[in-house]
């Protein structure tokens, strides 16, 4: 599958095969990418991603029975994130809602996610439909639209060239125009850093001029700024040294919020009076605790962790690694993974299994980088 | 394209090796030169040890490099283990055994200078010296017996 900005991508990257979609690892290297997110700006085609409205008197009772979240104390013009549990309470997928209006939701899903929550919601409309017809829309606009993100800590500057609307902060919703294309604009990202994501409603692989435009007037605006265009690469890297998990990697059918260390409100509230799939076991593994959590771990002098690398302590295997990567801003091994919960404490020495020999690690917070220096809450 | 070269191979002798371009890949052809499919050479240094890295294609394959993991003195490795990593940013390379051996060096400048391994992957670059200490259990491939599985690889990318 293609974006509606594939032709950029071909002429400008190195397009690969993603999850089925054809996206750019990268476009010059993961490390210039990656530095030039958190020094200055990125453009990201997040277009693979699924978005999907919800429109009516009952789509809030929907979404609410949906997530752990209450979807009741999410504003008009604000994002949410949240998450989708099975019925054992392990992720589905993690999610962000955004209420865009009176009776006007929108969920932007995981692309690798994407066929499993459009089915579920499907699923979900059909048999209560049947109970009870509701008032709701659902809408899935992903191949009809385009989403970009635009990150780092010149993007707002940048987004203030181009955007004909009002200004928004972080988890802010509202809409307006770029390059003289409607497009909507959240405060959202994943990378750590300042910036929104832009869904331009209306354009496809076979039409994509609006697409083009928004892209090609962002890029232009952000040349001075020292924007560029990033690919799937170093968004990886970025989310993992924001410390924000990946579904796939340490998100999964089988693991529950509270081990992912995500079970907390305003995400969760787990003992919400509108009964969401996943509530029961989720209430119980609460209560009864966990084995494992998830934690940060950064190598102490050489070594990469990757995903499935043992964790040991005295020779016993105490966990699993389920991503990692070098940082290219502070030049040492980290990742996250899965401990036993008595080597979760910030600062404990773990060692990885990283092939031909176990290296010194420490468990620590998130995220990674130093938050005065690097990221949003920076000055 | 094909161009002929004399290079000095660390201090041993002075060789005749010939440098093929194969679809934008270098590879390097003489009596002593040998291939693995998984894209190691292999060269008998003729003074009882051996020599190994990686060719450019992998160098272009794996980009980013950012680590190594290399073996140290005395281990010994059966045909087929992994006896090296080279860690690139997005993903590891994995570098096998082609004969039972031991390890006489590993070459840790590349620890602190991991450019000279995508510069230089034939010569500085290279990542583990030997001893045999026994025969493959399939003979070692050539130059002409390895481009076949190079082309076949580099068609998938």
């Amino acid at each position: 599958m293609k974006t509606p900005v594939y032709t950029w991508h071909k002429e400008h990257g190195q397009v690969i095969d993603f999850l089925g979609w054809d996206l750019p690892v990268r476009y010059s290297d993961i490390s210039t990418e990656h530095k030039a997110v958190r020094n200055a700006a990125g453009l990201f085609d997040v277009s693979h991603m699924g978005r999907l409205e919800f429109l009516g008197k009952d789509a809030e009772m929907f979404l609410n029975s949906l997530v752990p979240r209450d979807i009741r104390d999410v504003a008009i013009g604000r994002c949410a994130y949240t998450y989708v549990l099975n019925s054992h309470g392990g992720f589905q997928d993690d999610i962000i809602v955004t209420h865009r209006g009176d009776d006007d939701f929108m969920v932007v899903c995981n692309a690798g996610n994407y066929d499993k929550i459009v089915s579920w919601v499907r699923t979900m409309l059909n048999i209560m439909n049947q109970m009870h017809p509701l008032d709701l829309t659902f809408n899935d606009f992903s191949s009809t639209s385009a989403m970009y993100a635009l990150q780092g800590p010149k993007a707002l500057e940048i987004l203030a060239k181009v955007f004909e609307g009002e200004p928004i902060g972080r988890w802010r919703y509202t809409t307006g125009k770029i390059a003289g294309v409607d497009i909507i604009l959240q405060g959202t990202g994943y990378t750590g850093e300042a910036g929104c994501e832009i869904i331009i409603p209306g354009t496809t692989v076979d039409e994509p001029e609006k697409a083009l435009k928004v892209w090609t007037a962002i890029i232009d605006a952000g040349e001075d700024f020292g924007l560029l265009p990033i690919g799937l690469g170093a968004r990886d890297s970025l989310r993992l040294e924001a410390g924000m998990p990946l579904y796939g990697q340490e998100l999964d059918e089988f693991i529950s919020p509270v081990e992912a260390a995500l079970a907390f409100p305003p995400f969760a509230k787990i003992d919400k009076d509108v009964t969401f799939i996943g509530q029961t076991p989720f209430k119980k593994v609460s209560e009864a605790g966990i084995e494992k959590i998830r934690v940060g771990l950064r190598m102490k002098k050489r070594g990469i962790p990757r995903t499935h690398h043992e964790i040991v302590v005295d020779g016993k295997v105490i966990g699993e690694v389920t991503s990692g990567t070098k940082s290219p801003i502070f030049n040492l091994g980290f990742g996250m993974g899965y401990v036993e919960k008595e080597y979760s404490q910030i600062g404990t020495t773990v060692f990885i299994r990283t092939g031909l020999r176990e290296q010194e690690a420490e468990v620590v917070g998130y995220p990674f980088y130093d938050p005065s220096v690097y990221g949003y809450k920076r000055d | 394209m094909l161009s002929v070269h004399k290079i000095t191979n660390r201090n041993v002798n002075i060789k005749m090796v010939e440098e093929l371009d194969i679809q934008g890949y270098i590879v390097r052809k003489a009596d002593d030169i040998f291939y693995q499919k998984t894209h190691e050479w292999v060269t008998d240094n003729g003074d009882g040890t051996w020599s190994m890295g990686v060719n450019d294609f992998v160098v272009k394959m794996l980009r980013e490099i950012a680590d190594f993991q290399l073996p140290e003195e005395g281990e010994v490795f059966e045909e087929g283990d992994i006896i090296a990593y080279v860690e690139a940013l997005k993903t590891t390379g994995e570098i096998y055994a082609p004969f039972k051996l031991e390890i006489i060096e590993a070459n840790e400048d590349l620890y602190d200078d991991p450019d000279v391994f995508s510069e230089s992957p034939y010569d500085d670059g290279w990542l583990v010296k030997f001893k045999k200490l026994e025969e493959p259990s399939e003979p070692l491939l050539d130059a002409e017996a390895y481009i076949p599985y190079l082309k076949e690889e580099a068609a998938k990318h």
